[in-house]
């Protein structure tokens, strides 16, 4: 399922950096804040070819912050191993450390990061950075040089040598008005690839319309082709505290480049894809929350031909501390087919340590390839706080579907959170 | 492998032997509890700009800074309700305050203190989906509540034992979702992603 990787050099360096948190989190001259989040799970299940599965999985997930609010640290790891086939993988996603040069200005941050904030279409980035704040942390600067990592299923890895900068400027106030900007390059180690710079612009105003109105918009342009990537605009409306209606309007052209891991845009559509989708939201009291939610995509797939879908759904969630339930009914229509769902979720607390879980969910689809078929999803479990930090999960879920007319499958999963200071 | 396993066992070790792992504590704790009044007169109040008045029932002579209390003060320690007294230096805008750290972790110190401030657009059906664009606009304020490794748990981690971003049924029917919206895949996946399935026959 994941393919092997060699990771001798960075584990030797993990493993360094490691003991180096390891050290500063045991030296008592720093105290702070640590948060740790671990995930562990597994499944016994049969595969199509009716063969068993084991995979098992750990996630875990590290913060320190001090309590100078200079020095903070994160680590997230992850470990894969599947019982049966015996493969195995473990991959870094984050190992990172930032630290405040010069307070309240200068920031430098070194370590692989996702960098979601600053870079352009992020990804996992092994990268140094440096940023400024000037004028009341009204105006931040910054700039980053990294090699990108793309980790994904059977893909091969594809790294590029990434090149950043951005600003932000913020007003001050209730209703304020926020402008970021970004401009990055990525040299692409591919030979036959050519590089990229592009640049992304965003804008989010608030007015004291209604309760509150918030206008969003959202681009980027790649520099070297002057093609429009996306242009995305929106407004969240609150008409009241409890109505929102949220509006979205965007445009998206990714190019294919010729050397490089293609986009799946590029598989369907030939040109532009216009979009646009509403949302309407209404609390009710603190448990009740309902919605609907309506949207249209449309794009040239060959010419003359042209794609219009549409997707609406509609949702009820009620909330308590002892039960809580969710209720979707779920409707698509594109070119390649119509799908029509109802999900719900129940969760019951039948003691404040345990709580029993009930999931149910049914998809009818009908393809352009004459496929007519429902696939079924079902889970029922439960789950028992050992401690305030530890929580484990027991379930079996039972599927119906075109691969396996019975898919039972067992699932065990424990999550471990500790909030804590040194 | 030798230095992976060594590397999770350190990891382990060393997080889980740090501090207090004290559940009562966590279970119990109140936020004012949080409140450090050495170390604010270290660094706010002793400044001299900030005066006692200003969270307690007292009256200071402007001239002589001599402090008389109220007779409010016998019923009634604080002038205003917790949230009030540490939002107005520790969620503001104001100039004044610019120095003052707001990460809202450094009081709310645990997962269940911070789902208690959770903003209300947190709480909406769609906000797995609409966080996009306010994260690409002002992402830096997300970091008051989390950090980095809660973006990576979406959009890095691959298992198909939890449903966390598609539902079972959804390798059913992504050939119509991916027809409808095929640049919402792009947020994760490529096009190598399709082919090892695809040109597999599967």
């Amino acid at each position: 399922m994941y393919r092997k990787k060699s990771f001798h050099f960075i584990s030797k360096f993990n493993f360094a950096v490691t003991l180096l948190i390891q050290i500063v989190a045991w030296n008592s001259a720093l105290s702070g804040q640590v948060r740790i989040e671990s995930e562990t799970m597994s499944s016994l299940r049969s595969n199509a070819d009716f063969q068993m599965e084991a995979p098992f999985y750990e996630f875990l997930s590290g913060n320190f912050q001090d309590d100078s609010d200079r020095l903070n640290l994160t680590a997230d790891f992850s470990v894969f191993k599947e019982f049966a086939s015996g493969k195995d993988d473990f991959t870094i996603h984050l190992l990172n450390g930032s630290y405040v040069l010069v307070p309240e200005t200068l920031k430098i941050k070194v370590g692989r990061s996702f960098e979601s904030q600053n870079a352009i279409r992020a990804h996992m980035m092994d990268r140094l950075a440096a940023e400024i704040e000037l004028w009341n942390h009204q105006v931040e600067l910054g700039a980053f040089i990294g090699k990108e990592q793309r980790l994904e299923l059977h893909q091969a890895k594809l790294s590029a040598l990434v090149y950043g900068s951005y600003a932000q400027y913020i007003t001050l106030g209730e209703n304020p008005f926020v402008a970021r900007a970004k401009l990055q390059r990525r040299n692409y180690e591919t030979v036959s690839a050519s590089d990229e710079v592009v640049t992304e612009l965003n804008l989010q105003k608030t007015v004291p319309v209604f309760h509150s109105t918030a206008f969003l918009a959202s681009t980027e342009l790649n520099v070297n082709t002057g093609n429009l990537n996306r242009a995305e605009g929106g407004a969240d409306v609150r008409l009241s505290k409890n109505k929102l209606l949220r509006l979205r309007v965007g445009t998206y052209n990714l190019e294919p480049q010729f050397g490089v891991e293609q986009p799946i845009f590029t598989i369907f559509s030939q040109g532009n894809l216009n979009e646009v989708s509403g949302q309407y939201e209404v609390l009710l009291g603190d448990r009740w929350i309902t919605s609907v939610l309506v949207g249209a995509d449309q794009y040239q797939v060959q010419s003359p031909d042209v794609s219009l879908g549409y997707r609406a759904e509609a949702e009820l969630k009620y909330n308590a501390r002892i039960f809580s339930t969710d209720f979707a009914l779920y409707n698509l229509n594109s070119y390649g087919g119509t799908v029509y769902g109802a999900r719900t979720w129940f969760n019951y607390h039948f003691t404040d340590r345990a709580k029993l879980y009930l999931g149910l969910d049914y998809t009818h689809y009908q393809k352009v390839t004459s496929s007519n078929r429902g696939a079924y999803n079902s889970i029922l479990g439960s789950g028992y706080q050992f401690s305030p930090s530890l929580n484990g999960d027991l379930a079996v879920e039972l599927n119906s579907n075109n691969n396996l007319v019975y898919d039972l499958r067992g699932v065990f999963r424990i999550t471990y959170f500790l909030w804590t200071e040194t | 492998m030798i230095y992976r396993c060594f590397s999770i066992i350190f990891i382990l070790f060393s997080f889980m032997s740090i501090g207090h792992a004290d559940n009562s504590v966590q279970g119990s704790s109140i936020i004012l509890k949080k409140f450090d009044h050495d170390r604010h007169n270290l660094k706010v109040f002793k400044k001299g700009t900030f005066l006692c008045s200003k969270c307690h029932y007292f009256t200071v002579d402007a001239k002589t800074l001599e402090v008389f209390p109220e007779e409010r003060l016998s019923a009634l320690t604080f002038k205003l309700q917790a949230q009030q007294m540490c939002h107005q230096c520790h969620k503001t805008e104001s100039i004044e305050f610019k120095s003052t750290p707001k990460e809202c972790v450094n009081c709310h110190d645990s997962r269940d203190k911070v789902a208690i401030v959770m903003p209300l657009n947190h709480k909406s059906n769609s906000w797995k989906s609409s966080h996009t664009m306010e994260a690409k606009i002002e992402g830096n304020k997300c970091f008051n509540c989390h950090y980095e490794a809660n973006c990576v748990k979406c959009h890095s981690h691959r298992n198909d034992v939890k449903q966390a971003n598609h539902p079972r049924n959804f390798r059913f029917f992504h050939s119509v979702d991916a027809r409808l919206q095929p640049h919402r895949c792009d947020t994760c996946h490529t096009k190598s992603y399709c082919t090892q399935c695809h040109l597999r026959g599967k």
